[in-house]
């Protein structure tokens, strides 16, 4: 009890206890701090501050555009799937500009012309051929060089029916010059000198030199697409067997215009879009 | 005659059709017969329209066929549509049409007129002598419900020796459709958590009190959502609390969309059936119980005494924290001057020499 | 303990005059103030502190304590970051309120046993007359000039730090926070739990209520702040304390912080203590102080 006590240090293990109360008040310390400045739970004393700053990045074009997609979730009323988005440097240069909704002019149509951005590249159907090279329909996706799928849109799901669920959701189909054994792209891709040239001096061009510049992305570029029967028909310009499509889905594909639907559209609507775009 | 030749052509279509996919023919295709989803299970069917509006128009099938409207037929709503391919359409699809489905036990036809009749009786319906900005602003039925996907409620509250009765008679498919159907109502007053409920409630509605102040609502109404989530209703709910109340728990009965203003006496929150409605959770309401105040914010004009105490416990909190916290710093400082160490070490704390001068 | 030995001889001289600077202690000679710096100390503790009652005493409460906040202040502050996770080990709000409520019994027991030990022990001190004000928790006016002698010692104008008794001031301030502490997290936590019955209770219900959530809420804040910044910084944070003062554990204090922040105590149980004395008597001789008695 007393004289010489039995132990003149502390045992080590308890510096990990006092190292634990001295996080815990640090950590309680911060949270008061908190509270003071910016939590609304406390008298808010950089509150003034914070809302400068976010009054600064405001923008009343962003604001709306998000309200207006708030909107649309509800008027779309069907529960909006998710869909992967390709990163915005990976895709082709035509995204600079467009996006995956680029046909607007012919009213009748653009929806069902839009359609097809989920599985064609702009150049599929708008690229100005070469006349000397052959030209070849291929699967293409930035991010792997020999995609496999399954692909969207080949097959059905044999027990639901529906169209079979793939996990490769951005491969498109694209057009390729046939040079020997090898395929060219034809697709103007981001990275490419003339893009990323454009990027850099895109803010210092006057609206004409711009209006200038953009023409030449649109060299090898038709504004109007291949006709529906050019794919829909039995002598499709697209091979659906190379492509990987099953037979059933081939038949559907090729045979639209069972319905009527192709010679439809043609009658009452096609008319203008010869026009339009 | 071109009428004719297009009926006919569907009919040998889908009869081409369903040879193609004799195999897998499943619900997908009860509700869409016609072959809607043919152009609507594309992802990007869509424009962006003259006004900058992005519209999509994809349908996605494998979701549409586990909500609850698998099994309605895409033309019992969009009625408007007479032909394929169709025109664009420009007016809203009426929710209180009546469908081609037929609920177990009737012989009429569904529809959800019955609801929306009391819904627009109620705060939330448009009446005719509204202003035109609060008429936009007052929640339609797709502002709330987006087409539900069943949830699935945890098992255990069903024994599942009970569904396997069901099958003496019933065939699986329908007893696991009428036990989703079911079940899915069955988590408390709504299909939705408490959670959603309060989202739905305040975001971008009865939040905004800029939006609310517009419409000549009272000050309490204008801070409910504020006060509520400061009330332990909030807080539990807000932290994930299935048991505690949300908007709809008291503001509505049963049939959910009768909510009124305080004052009227269909009201649930009104005076006369307060009693009523606390007690759905709480036992032995009493007269004095009812006058707790349940969005309770206070305010220096509303409570001024609790408002005064309210900002004095304020001061006393950090006057107390930052004296006492001084008091330390400075006795650290003058012990640490008078030679403590910080650990006791050999027996001892006292190892450093006194810099006091005395 | 050697390096300071000429500094003492130094003080010794100046102070030996000065009677509040040397204490006399009967069968041991005069002791100085500022003995504390060379004595000898345990970590674990030398001296009794606190009957076993009030460690376990101390125990439960420190533990319901973590407990309530833990289970309290994320429901509080449910809309910031932290608070879902804290309380998702816990099992969510649902289970955390239970959790709660478990708590808050547990300690209101503890609060009612620390209430009888100290009711039967003071009862049993007064009747053999031996109840000493200097052991107690009652504050006097001498704890104020406590205060203001400690605050003039940290900024360096006093020599020596005050007399002090079992508690010191600081302790004496924080017990009669606790009881009022306790009293008011009680009244309004059952105002809050029971609020079918306790509006029946108070007179204005509505008020009451409002002044519940107020209150408990505040108290709850209050509580958890003093703990973190005022109790645990000066029981294991602050110099000769950290990492951790054993007292909690053991019931027993070293040495050298009895006779800094409790010497009255310290000389007051000297008298009874002939081993202590000894001991004393042998670090005084070491230092070069005049002793009485003591053959060692």
């Amino acid at each position: 009890m007393s004289g010489r006590p039995k132990r003149l240090n502390h045992p080590k293990s308890v510096y990990v206890v006092g190292l634990v109360f001295k996080i815990i008040t640090l950590t309680v310390i911060i949270a008061v701090l908190y509270h003071l400045t910016l939590s609304h739970h406390g008298p808010n004393l950089l509150t003034p501050l914070k809302t400068k700053i976010e009054e600064k990045q405001k923008s009343e074009i962003m604001e709306e555009v998000q309200h207006l997609e708030e909107l649309e979730v509800h008027r779309h009323f069907h529960n909006i799937a998710p869909f992967p988005e390709m990163p915005e440097n990976l895709r082709p240069v035509c995204f600079i500009c467009h996006s995956d909704y680029p046909h607007s002019k012919s009213k009748k149509v653009r929806a069902m012309l839009n359609m097809h951005t989920q599985f064609f590249t702009c150049e599929a159907c708008h690229l100005e051929e070469d006349p000397g090279l052959k030209v070849v329909f291929n699967w293409y996706n930035p991010q792997d060089e020999n995609p496999k799928g399954p692909f969207f849109g080949t097959d059905y799901d044999s027990e639901t029916g529906n169209l079979i669920t793939v996990t490769d959701k951005l491969s498109k189909i694209s057009v390729f010059y046939k040079k020997g054994d090898k395929l060219e792209s034809t697709i103007q891709m981001q990275d490419a000198p003339i893009a990323i040239d454009y990027m850099k001096i895109r803010d210092k061009l006057t609206p004409d030199q711009r209006d200038n510049v953009k023409k030449k992305f649109h060299v090898r570029i038709k504004p109007k697409g291949h006709e529906c029967k050019k794919c829909h028909d039995r002598n499709s310009i697209l091979d659906f067997r190379k492509l990987s499509f099953s037979d059933n889905r081939r038949v559907d594909l090729e045979q639209l215009n069972i319905t009527g639907m192709i010679t439809k559209y043609e009658m009452f609507y096609l008319p203008n879009l010869f026009q339009g775009e | 005659m071109k009428h004719i030749n297009h009926v006919r052509i569907t009919l040998y279509f889908s009869l081409l059709f369903f040879v193609a996919v004799a195999a897998f023919a499943t619900s997908a295709y009860a509700a869409d017969k016609e072959n809607c989803l043919m152009c609507h299970k594309y992802r990007f069917l869509g424009r962006i329209d003259e006004h900058g509006k992005k519209r999509n128009y994809n349908v996605d099938e494998n979701i549409f066929n586990n909500t609850v409207h698998r099994n309605v037929p895409c033309r019992d709503c969009h009625t408007q549509i007479a032909n394929l391919p169709h025109d664009p359409i420009t007016e809203e699809v009426n929710c209180g049409n009546e469908c081609h489905i037929k609920p177990p036990f009737s012989t009429e036809n569904f529809s959800h007129k019955k609801i929306i009749q009391i819904y627009n009786k109620s705060v939330h319906g448009i009446k005719a002598d509204d202003p035109e900005d609060l008429k936009a602003a007052k929640p339609y039925c797709k502002y709330c419900h987006l087409n539900p996907i069943f949830t699935k409620v945890e098992e255990e509250r069903v024994a599942s020796s009970t569904l396997r009765r069901c099958l003496n008679c019933h065939e699986e498919k329908g007893v696991s459709q009428a036990y989703k159907h079911i079940t899915h109502r069955l988590r408390h007053k709504t299909s939705r958590s408490r959670q959603e409920i309060v989202k739905l409630c305040s975001y971008n509605c009865h939040e905004n009190t800029a939006l609310m102040a517009r419409f000549n609502v009272s000050q309490e109404s204008l801070e409910s959502v504020e006060t509520y989530k400061r009330s332990i209703h909030g807080k539990a709910v807000a932290l994930g609390s299935e048991e505690t109340a949300d908007c709809v728990s008291c503001h509505a009965t049963s049939s959910i969309h009768d909510v009124y203003k305080k004052d009227e006496m269909m009201s649930t929150v009104n005076e006369r059936n307060l009693k009523r409605t606390c007690e759905q959770c709480h036992r032995d309401v009493s007269d004095e119980f009812i006058k707790i105040d349940v969005h309770s914010g206070i305010t220096h004009d509303e409570k001024p005494f609790l408002h005064f105490l309210e900002v004095m416990l304020g001061f006393v909190l950090y006057g107390t924290i930052f004296s006492l916290l001084g008091l330390a710093v400075l006795e650290t400082i003058g012990r640490k001057k008078d030679g403590i160490k910080w650990q006791i070490r050999e027996g001892t704390t006292w190892r450093g020499i006194s810099k006091r001068g005395f | 303990m050697a390096t300071s030995s000429e500094t003492l001889v130094t003080t010794a001289g100046n102070a030996q005059a000065d009677s509040d600077y040397m204490h006399y202690v009967e069968g041991v000679g005069h002791v100085p103030r500022d003995i504390y710096k060379h004595v000898l100390s345990d970590p674990l503790g030398d001296l009794p502190r606190y009957s076993i009652h009030i460690v376990i005493q101390h125990f439960l409460i420190f533990i319901t304590f973590i407990t309530l906040a833990a289970t309290g202040l994320p429901l509080h502050f449910g809309d910031l970051f932290w608070a879902p996770i804290i309380l998702a080990p816990l099992g969510g709000p649902d289970s955390a309120r239970i959790i709660h409520r478990i708590s808050a019994g547990i300690m209101i027991v503890a609060a009612l046993y620390h209430f009888i030990t100290i009711a039967i022990g003071t009862y049993s001190k007064l009747k053999k007359h031996k109840f000493n004000l200097l052991h107690s928790q009652i504050p006097t006016l001498k704890d104020l000039n406590d205060i203001k002698h400690d605050i003039r010692y940290f900024l360096g104008k006093e020599q020596y730090r005050p007399k002090m008794g079992k508690f010191m001031y600081k302790q004496k301030l924080h017990y009669l926070a606790i009881i009022w502490g306790t009293f008011v997290m009680i009244v309004a936590g059952s105002t809050l739990l029971f609020p079918e019955a306790m509006a029946k209770f108070w007179p204005n219900p509505e008020f009451a209520q409002d002044l519940a959530r107020l209150m408990h809420a505040d108290e709850a804040i209050m509580a958890s702040a003093v703990v973190v910044f005022w109790h645990w910084s000066n029981v294991h944070l602050v110099p000769g304390r950290f990492p951790l003062q054993w007292t909690f554990l053991t019931g027993r204090i070293t040495r050298e912080h009895q006779i800094e922040e409790h010497f009255l105590e310290y000389i007051d149980k000297l008298k009874d203590d002939p081993k202590e004395k000894e001991y004393l008597i042998s670090v005084l001789k070491e230092k070069g102080y005049k002793t009485e008695g003591g053959e060692v």
